[in-house]
């Protein structure tokens, strides 16, 4: 279970969340929002990559501030960007790349590699270079290279934005298929039809906490409105 | 210099990467501590006959070897016009008993390996404040982000040239180094996130 616990975060004068308080517990959440509206923040939030200024975020009773290591352990985190967060060179170094530093006996990452390699269907991939990856397949690589750390929760900060159709399909099949808890923060509204729970962010606040069927007529709405008054 | 290592297993991908490295040290040190040529030719029979003997494809190795080779040519052809062919055997001995080491040991040794065994090596380094896994994985990235960077380069550069700016250096560098800082901050941010804590 997620809980945010009256928090706030500031980037200087910058006030990004405001008091938030809220508990998730679905296994497929979702958080929407205009650029700049807190979102990503809420996500960093979650794997301690940030932690708050003022309250507490706690996952399954553990604090992010307090148990970092665990909470790393615990919740895994998909960039936008997979060319940013790919280390090794081959694919399957990669995705070796935090086991390793968890110091497993060499068996357990190579099972381990190979069980992932083989549900994603990259086999053929195991010793190809990174960067001649296409970007789906790149996405892919990232999004195994944290989910072979067997994470309880998986955190998506736009994880088919810079992806073509099939892609953004391929990947969205595979967030579906996932065991664990997703929380996937998107702009691509198509693809959260089939989630429990979406939070829509404006201005550091979440303006709307409900299931897709309302909750994204309502952000669509509130982007029209946005787009009548700039006009 | 990315992964070039080839994939069929010869006797030469058996050897554990260390001691390629020491080969290569020992080797590139011995060669300039000699003036004979007899030890020299020596050495570079050996360093053409490593890569033969465990029946590594031709097509990888030319590539491999031909930028320096040009180099060395250049420099043997010098040394011959100005009537020194001695010295043009010693150049082309020395360089090529390296250049050909070189390339045997990235033909049949992993990146990871090599920086497996660079990490080993600075393990003593610990005891001056020097952290070995974070020496390690800074060889690993900047060898994985070279592709990355050559690619923002060309699209920047494309960028730049259909604003008509295609001689301005400037327009270049500054895009780069800002889309580079951004991408180190998002690196450190994705290697935190994969529980490295760099121990």
């Amino acid at each position: 279970m997620i809980e945010f616990d009256n928090v706030s975060m500031r980037f200087g004068d910058l006030s990004v969340l405001e008091h938030l308080t809220l508990t998730l517990d679905e296994r497929r959440v979702a958080v929407v929002g205009a650029n700049g509206s807190g979102k990503s923040t809420f996500a960093r939030l979650l794997n301690g990559l940030i932690t708050p200024t003022e309250g507490t975020v706690k996952i399954d009773g553990l604090s992010t501030k307090a148990d970092a290591r665990a909470i790393r352990r615990k919740v895994g985190f998909v960039f936008q960007n997979p060319d940013n967060q790919i280390v090794y060179p081959l694919v399957e170094e990669d995705i070796a790349f935090g086991l390793k530093n968890l110091k497993l006996p060499k068996a357990e990452i190579a099972t381990r590699v190979d069980a992932v390699l083989a549900r994603y269907g990259m086999e053929t991939l195991r010793q190809r270079s990174a960067h001649l990856l296409s970007g789906g397949q790149k996405q892919m690589l990232a999004i195994s290279s944290v989910l072979v750390m067997e994470p309880d929760y998986v955190v998506f900060d736009e994880p088919t934005t810079l992806l073509d159709l099939r892609n953004k399909r391929r990947v969205a099949k595979a967030i579906a298929a996932l065991p664990q808890t997703a929380i996937v923060v998107s702009h691509d509204l198509d693809f959260l039809t089939d989630f429990e729970r979406v939070l829509v962010f404006e201005a550091g606040q979440i303006v709307c906490d409900a299931p897709p069927s309302q909750a994204l007529p309502f952000y669509r709405n509130l982007m029209a409105a946005e787009d009548m008054g700039n006009v | 210099m990315f992964e070039i290592c080839l994939s069929r297993i010869t006797w030469l991908h058996r050897l554990p990467a260390g001691f390629k490295l020491l080969v290569l040290a020992f080797t590139g040190a011995a060669v300039f501590l000699t003036n004979d040529p007899r030890i020299l030719g020596g050495f570079i029979g050996f360093a053409a006959l490593l890569p033969l003997s465990a029946w590594l494809p031709l097509a990888p190795i030319v590539k491999q070897i031909t930028p320096a080779a040009t180099l060395i040519a250049a420099l043997a052809t010098f040394h011959i016009v100005v009537g020194d062919p001695v010295s043009a055997f010693l150049v082309t001995a020395r360089l090529g008993t390296v250049i050909l080491l070189a390339v045997a040991l990235t033909l049949t040794t992993r990146v990871s390996a090599m920086v497996d065994a660079l990490e080993y090596c600075f393990t003593p380094l610990k005891y001056i404040g020097i952290n070995p896994a974070k020496t390690g994985l800074t060889l690993s990235l900047a060898i994985r982000f070279i592709p990355v960077l050559f690619t923002m380069v060309t699209e920047i550069r494309e960028a730049q040239k259909a604003r008509g700016l295609e001689g301005s250096l400037f327009a270049v560098v500054m895009p780069l180094l800002v889309r580079t800082l951004r991408m180190a901050d998002d690196l450190a941010e994705a290697i935190s996130a994969r529980g490295y804590d760099g121990n």
